[in-house]
């Protein structure tokens, strides 16, 4: 089972989940009201979502508003086996796509213009680590990225994962396998010089 | 690089995109205004296609109302004319002279009772006619299989003569006289010559021919009016006189013409009674 990932605010998916099937339906009636009680209850996971996937905070700001405002066509199509959380991750990741790349080429080039205040960590090794992390997430195809980034950031299980992704369980785990080796590689360049 | 430095780098970046960047509610609010002005265009796109719709769906109703209404105005205009130029029976056609309020013309037209009167079918439009031939003693072959299903296959087997069929009226029977364009083209011909420049023994000739073609079509009480005409042209007025003889009487075409042809023989009968004396 995913933990869920709004480590801070208030998260209402659980106490809510038995009234999902109706907000559903409410969804697929087009009642914008409830997108409004979507958006309270899973914004934050779909905010964490993206922030970890993007590394970027107005480019992940942009991607949650996008996958909000895509959800009542999409739900048209939800067939109601995966939980709306899920359905709107999926969403994210999708959109989330287009804006990796335009954020991995702007933080290449601020970080050829060398660290700057928009750098907010408590510490400098942890900024280090992370900044090392984001440049070898740039470097990784697509589809490694999004099954590291849901298994091994945001602690989704295989199958969840899989869901999100439509693809299956096994091929979850070799990309699983294949994006870590890359950045254990990528990171061991970074520290061998 | 170990496994556990994936994991310190993991936990730096969780560490650093935990909290709220921005205020949520910002976004929140800016997914559901642009999803209910979405909404809005949406009614706006969905009322206008409705508006195109019903002005199609109106234009093409009127279109396939309009389609048989102009087809059928078509078809009774055929038909009429059929009728008026086809019929021998029937109300004889205008002719641009008439209409001109000519003497000669057909003057005020005979009631359809009294066009009866017009003489016998001609035998070539009967013996032309499919049904003409099965006249009341006979039965055509359609008949007798129709009475052979009615019947039904114990009649067949009894071999019980068929029943004559139920006698019918001669009218039902009897098809509208046909037209050969030969008698219209005479007709056309000699009128042309009557009411134009011609001579008029050209046109007292063109009469005859038509009058020789024809003794039942719709123009012959017109055609014979317009001969006495050309034969009063001529100064041929015992032949005149005697050609105005029936129209004088009303034996034509239920008096057809008989004002004038009183009044014509009143005045060839002075004519001659002066050139007698003189």
């Amino acid at each position: 089972m995913a933990k869920s990932p709004v480590a801070d605010g208030l998260d209402l998916a659980p106490a809510l989940a038995g009234e999902e099937p109706t907000l559903v339906r409410r969804l697929r009636l087009g009642d914008a009201d409830a997108v409004g009680e979507a958006y309270d209850l899973h914004h934050g996971a779909v905010r964490a979502m993206a922030r970890r996937l993007v590394g970027d905070d107005a480019a992940a700001e942009d991607v949650v508003h996008d996958a909000f405002l895509a959800l009542p066509r999409a739900i048209r199509r939800f067939r109601g086996e995966a939980a709306l959380r899920t359905l709107l991750i999926s969403i994210a990741l999708n959109l989330g796509r287009h804006h990796v790349r335009a954020v991995a080429r702007r933080r290449a080039a601020l970080e050829r213009l060398g660290p700057g205040p928009a750098v907010d960590v408590d510490s400098l090794e942890s900024g280090v680590l992370a900044r090392s992390l984001w440049r070898a997430l740039d470097a990784l195809p697509w589809r490694h990225r999004a099954v590291f980034v849901l298994c091994d950031v945001e602690q989704y299980q295989s199958n969840e994962a899989a869901t999100v992704l439509g693809i299956s369980e096994g091929t979850v785990r070799s990309r699983l396998h294949h994006a870590r080796r890359k950045l254990r590689a990528a990171l061991g360049e970074e520290e061998s010089p | 690089m170990s496994g556990d430095r994936i994991s310190e780098a993991v936990a730096a970046i969780i560490d650093e995109t935990r909290g709220w960047p921005t205020a949520p509610h910002r976004t929140r609010a800016r997914v559901l205004t642009q999803l209910r002005e979405r909404e809005q265009r949406g009614r706006r796109w969905r009322l206008a296609a409705l508006i195109v719709a019903g002005m199609l769906c109106s234009t093409a109703a009127g279109a396939a109302l309009r389609d048989p209404i102009v087809r059928t105005i078509a078809r009774t205009r055929a038909v009429v004319a059929q009728l008026v130029w086809r019929a021998p029976s029937r109300t004889p056609p205008v002719t641009p002279a008439t209409e001109a309020g000519g003497g000669e013309g057909p003057g005020p037209r005979p009631a359809p009772a009294a066009l009866d009167r017009f003489g016998p079918v001609p035998q070539i439009v009967t013996a032309a006619w499919p049904g003409a031939g099965a006249s009341a003693g006979q039965s055509s072959p359609r008949r007798a299989r129709q009475a052979l299903a009615a019947a039904g296959d114990g009649a067949l087997s009894a071999a019980r003569p068929l029943p004559p069929p139920a006698p019918e009226s001669a009218t039902a029977l009897s098809p509208p006289p046909r037209v050969t364009d030969a008698m219209l083209e005479l007709y056309q011909t000699a009128h042309g010559l009557h009411f134009g420049a011609a001579t008029p023994e050209r046109t007292l000739a063109a009469w005859d021919a038509y009058l020789r073609a024809t003794s039942s079509h719709a123009f012959v009480p017109e055609a014979r009016y317009n001969r006495t005409v050309c034969l009063l042209r001529l100064g041929q007025l015992a032949a005149a006189r005697e050609a105005l003889a029936p129209f004088a009487r009303g034996e034509v075409a239920g008096g057809y013409r008989r004002r004038e042809a009183e009044a014509l023989l009143r005045a060839i009968a002075a004519r001659m009674s002066i050139s007698t004396v003189f």
